[in-house]
């Protein structure tokens, strides 16, 4: 415990503390404001939190935030259906979408990485494969990360979907490496979702 | 560059040790145990940002209390500045210069010579990869990312292996190792190219002799003569069966060797004691010169206890190699070698249980 601070201030300035991207300092300060906020802000803020907690869930079908069984994306039924964008994680919608993507997506919810016991049936693989099967795709897209995971997934995906009549392609190449699709801006993105580049795999040769 | 002054408090068995320093040759003179490998550690540390023996930053901070502060006044291409470094009790370096917070840093111009380095001449090929990969990682800053995703791609695809599953998978690693360990190779070869030809001059001037220096990369489990991803994708394919029998990867950067041969001798089987400590000094004396004639400036070189198992010629030899130096780092236990080296003119300083005067 902090030294000097009543306990339940406390408590809040290390349940702060523990979200990504605030250190004990933001921590602190967030905690102080709340502590004086203007009446209902507070309340506010708790409301909101219940409520999505709540209500948020993922969407039965590509693994997009949603607050019904299927998502807003999977219900607008004027998107080409053919196309599935194949993304690590939901957030990285937002970026695509800015981008100006017309296509549907699928949420693998992770990437591979056997050291740390995450396995193709881990991630949300088999569910792209019977989505493939079962929504007569053409093509899709790959837009992971591009880290050494990102990149792995992305040719083991290759490789999987090289015995379905779908075209696959990948984006990620023309982001920089390190980078994250999640912050990419809308027109490096925009550009990579233009030029993505056919993939095609026979036996775990990479041809690009 | 050199250094114009360092200060040390809390740092090993540095409680609180300000000395001013300045060009030509340092000998820090004492018995064992007192300190003088501590210091070099320090400098080696304020330049290079880590510490040559891989010592956390908990060992590195004086028994009992929670940070140890290093500073030096350097003077780098006439520009004088402050570098600061704080370590902390389980947290992380904190860096300054000239009291303001650096987060990127180039790495300063600094080779040390320690006796552990008698394992680049004589150890497992682990210690001379490891030279390799550090020298390019201090020219290439890239260099350390590169090869850190390829042992991590390595690692992913060992556990495969010896897991004997997901076949798929294993080849897509066996195509990233390649792309990846491509490059590694490369970049090693790169080096050595600039490498060898300052090895061969350092081992002439340390040994006086007509026998030549001279480098062989040698790859393991494929083949360089037609060019080094065509040989790993060669072993990749050629290698499948065996390495799923013996769960492990057969071929790649990671179980190269670097040997150095001695005319026909290699000298990690064949060489004497004096020739290998000769070996192991021309190595860090050419790491050195390629680190000077890239940043086209003097770097401080540092020797810990470089003279034992050298015959007088080859003492003298040295010797004289570092009162050519801009700025050199000696220590010795020996009394006779520290007079020695003040009669050619080097500063003397005794250390002693954690404090350094001069005599
Ligand atoms: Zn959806």
């Amino acid at each position: 415990m902090q030294e000097g601070y009543p306990e339940s201030l406390d408590r809040v300035i290390r349940a702060l503390s523990k979200l990504p991207g605030i250190g004990p300092k933001t921590a602190q300060r967030l905690a102080f404001y709340l502590v004086k906020s203007p009446s209902g802000e507070l309340e506010e803020l708790l409301q909101a939190l219940a409520d999505m907690r709540r209500k948020i869930r993922f969407c039965a079908r590509c693994g997009f935030f949603s607050e019904e069984e299927l998502c807003r994306i999977c219900q607008d039924t004027s998107r080409d259906a053919h196309v599935l964008c194949v993304v690590e994680r939901p957030q990285d919608i937002f970026a695509l979408e800015r981008a100006g993507f017309k296509g549907r997506y699928h949420v693998l919810q992770g990437v591979l990485s056997p050291l740390a016991g995450v396995g193709p049936e881990h991630i949300r693989i088999p569910e792209l494969l019977k989505r493939i099967q079962e929504e007569s795709v053409r093509e899709v897209i790959l837009a992971l990360n591009p880290s050494v995971d990102g990149e792995a997934t992305a040719l083991y995906l290759a490789q999987k979907l090289s015995a379905f009549p779908v075209k696959v392609t990948l984006i990620a190449r023309g982001l920089p490496s390190g980078g994250d699709l999640e912050f990419a801006d809308e027109v490096t993105l925009a550009q990579a979702l233009e030029g993505r580049r056919e993939i095609r795999v026979s036996l775990g040769k990479e041809a690009l | 560059m050199h250094f114009e002054g360092v200060a040390l408090s809390n740092f090993r068995n540095f409680r609180e040790v300000r000395l001013p320093l300045g060009k030509g040759v340092l000998v820090l003179f004492g018995e064992n145990a007192q300190g003088k490998t501590n210091f070099l550690e320090a400098l080696f540390l304020l330049a290079r940002g880590f510490s040559p023996f891989a010592s956390r930053d908990e060992e590195l901070i004086t028994f009992g209390e929670d940070f140890a502060v290093l500073s030096a006044r350097l003077v780098e291409r006439d520009v004088f500045f402050a570098r600061q470094v704080i370590l902390k009790k389980g947290g992380k370096k904190e860096w300054r210069r000239d009291g303001k917070l650096e987060r990127k840093r180039v790495p300063l111009p600094l080779v040390g010579f320690f006796p552990e380095d008698l394992a680049l001449a004589e150890g497992e090929p682990k210690k001379r990869r490891d030279f390799v990969d550090q020298a390019v990682r201090f020219l290439s800053p890239k260099f350390a990312r590169l090869l850190g995703e390829y042992e991590y791609v390595l690692a992913q695809r060992n556990f495969l292996l010896r897991e004997g599953k997901e076949e798929g998978l294993v080849r897509v690693y066996g195509e990233q190792l390649v792309a990846l360990g491509a490059e590694v190779v490369e970049e090693r070869l790169r080096y050595l190219r600039l490498f060898a030809p300052f090895l061969s001059q350092a081992y002439q001037r340390i040994s006086g002799g007509n026998e030549p220096l001279r480098v062989v990369y040698e790859s393991k489990g494929y083949s360089l003569k037609e060019g080094v991803r065509a040989g790993l994708e060669k072993a990749l394919k050629s290698l499948e069966k065996e390495e799923w029998e013996r769960g492990m990867t057969l071929f790649g950067p990671h179980r190269d060797e670097i040997s150095f041969l001695l005319g026909e001798r290699e000298v990690r089987e064949f060489a004497s004691f004096g020739e290998k400590k000769s070996v192991a000094l021309a190595l860090r004396m050419a790491e050195k010169a390629v680190v000077q004639w890239i940043r086209k400036e003097s770097a401080v070189l540092l020797l810990d206890d470089a003279f034992p198992g050298l015959d007088t010629r080859r003492k003298g030899r040295l010797s004289s190699c570092v009162f050519s130096e801009d700025q050199a780092f000696l220590t010795t236990t020996e009394e006779d070698v520290a007079w020695e080296l003040q009669k050619r003119g080097a500063r003397v300083l005794k250390v002693c249980e954690g404090r350094i005067q001069d005599v």
